[in-house]
């Protein structure tokens, strides 16, 4: 089981990619202001939790700005579209 | 760092609440130690955009928060040019804000420091900001998007802080290119160097806390989060303790420079709400992203600057209530302002319908 988290360009991003996080299994999908080390922006990002790995390129769109896993509490990039 | 981060956006709150009552024992007007509608107002008068002889100053607060948020975010290898996201809608949106707060006579951050003096009338306008917020997060949960923002020439970033610091130097030179009130709330300031000193540290602060007062409410709407909220919090209190050290709390229908129509107190600030949540954030949060490479907020802020022209050139901007000579109450909202507002809150909630975009497929890969 490996945590990620999720931070995009628009709030419409979070709510399409977490539909497509719920219809792929992600469990504990949870909306939370994304974290201050990882953006300027007080936008929002989705933590969720995974049994086996997905393609993210294939689960992202346009509007996904970076995926992260996060391990000990630290966030490393897993799949990348910042500006 | 959840503490660090709310011990950041705590200290923010109440520098910002203290350099209010600081800058208005200093001689910025009544309530209006920081109020950033106020100040791009004036502003927008110091560059002749609006003839109001009384609202011409180009406001070091204003200057100071942007230089501030600019410097940070250099500093911190933050500083990332990025726009494109509906920029004429932005635009639109940034005038109509500003013209309700106008209406209103403050933005939320002014809103804040009326409650703090015990400005009843301010506090129908907290009720009209949330209930915007409410209904602006309807939308966002509805699929309402401007778009995502695309990277953009490195130099454009660069542009409005130096416009910034280019209007800097001719406030402290007294240039002629610059209309200077001689009376009323623009000839009304603190010395420039206090003034923007606390707007430089300001700047720093919230370009790191993201202290935001549409965020707060939308947060809570949204995601039940109160990190934000507790910015807004500390704003009030300092300010509260500010003002009943100087003796400038007293629970009254209207304080200086505001009016006590309840109904259009209620709606600007709802369109305030309404039109900051849509744009992802209130005028002070749009000043510091600008700092930081966001050419939307760039845009936000022109179309704040071009509302405030307007508000003044059109007679749409509230008079202050005050008593005349034989006692009676003068002064409130203009019909022009009352219709400006109806007119901006359907020009919002059709902006708002139109963007929604339908859910993509949950597709299963």
């Amino acid at each position: 089981m490996k945590d990620y988290l999720a931070s995009f360009y628009t709030h419409f991003g979070v709510l399409s990619f977490k539909a497509r996080l719920e219809a792929n299994a992600a469990l504990e999908i949870k909306q939370i202001a994304t974290p201050r080390e990882l953006s300027v922006a007080c936008g929002t990002a989705l933590s969720f939790r995974l049994a086996k790995p997905l393609d993210f390129s294939e689960l992202a769109d346009l509007d996904t700005e970076a995926i992260y896993e996060v391990i000990d509490g630290k966030y490393v990039v897993v799949f990348d579209q910042r500006n | 760092m959840r503490f660090k981060n709310k011990l950041l956006i705590i200290i923010s709150g109440l520098l910002i609440g203290a350099a209010a009552i600081i800058l208005m024992t200093q001689g910025n007007p009544a309530n209006m130690g920081f109020c950033l509608a106020c100040f791009l107002r004036d502003t927008a008068g110091a560059l002749k955009l609006h003839q109001a002889a009384v609202v011409q100053y180009a406001r070091p607060e204003v200057i100071g928060l942007v230089l501030g948020s600019f410097i940070i975010s250099l500093v911190k290898k933050e500083f990332r040019v990025q726009g494109g996201s509906a920029p004429f809608l932005r635009l639109v949106m940034g005038a109509i804000l500003m013209i309700a707060a106008l209406v209103f006579l403050g933005c939320p951050l002014r809103m804040v420091l009326r409650m703090a003096a015990g400005d009843l009338s301010a506090y129908l306008g907290l009720l009209g900001f949330i209930a915007g917020i409410f209904v602006g997060t309807q939308f966002l949960k509805r699929g309402f998007s401007l778009g995502r923002t695309y990277a953009q020439p490195k130099i454009s970033g660069y542009i409005f802080p130096a416009i910034q610091l280019f209007l800097l130097v001719l406030l402290m030179t007294g240039s002629s290119l610059l209309a200077f009130s001689e009376s009323g709330p623009g000839a009304a300031h603190a010395p420039v160097l206090l003034a923007l000193g606390f707007a430089l540290v300001i700047g720093v602060l919230n370009q790191q806390s993201r202290i935001c007062q549409a965020g707060c409410f939308r947060d809570l709407f949204l995601i039940q989060d109160f990190h934000l909220f507790w910015g807004t919090l500390a704003i009030f209190i300092a300010a509260l303790i500010g003002n009943l050290i100087i003796g400038n709390f007293e629970f009254v229908a209207y304080g200086p420079i505001a009016h006590q129509d309840w109904l259009w107190n209620f709606l600007s600030m709802l369109a305030v709400g309404l039109a900051s949540t849509l744009l992802g954030g209130c005028p002070m949060r749009q000043l510091i992203l600008s700092g930081t490479g966001n050419i939307d907020s760039v845009i936000t802020v022109i179309g704040m600057v071009l509302g405030a022209a307007f508000a003044h050139n059109m007679g749409l901007a509230s008079a202050p209530n005050k008593l005349d000579e034989a006692g009676q109450l003068v002064g409130g909202p203009s019909l022009a302002g009352k219709f400006a507002v109806v007119a901006g809150l359907i020009i919002l909630v059709v902006i708002a319908l139109q963007k929604r975009q339908v859910k993509q497929v949950e597709r299963k890969i």
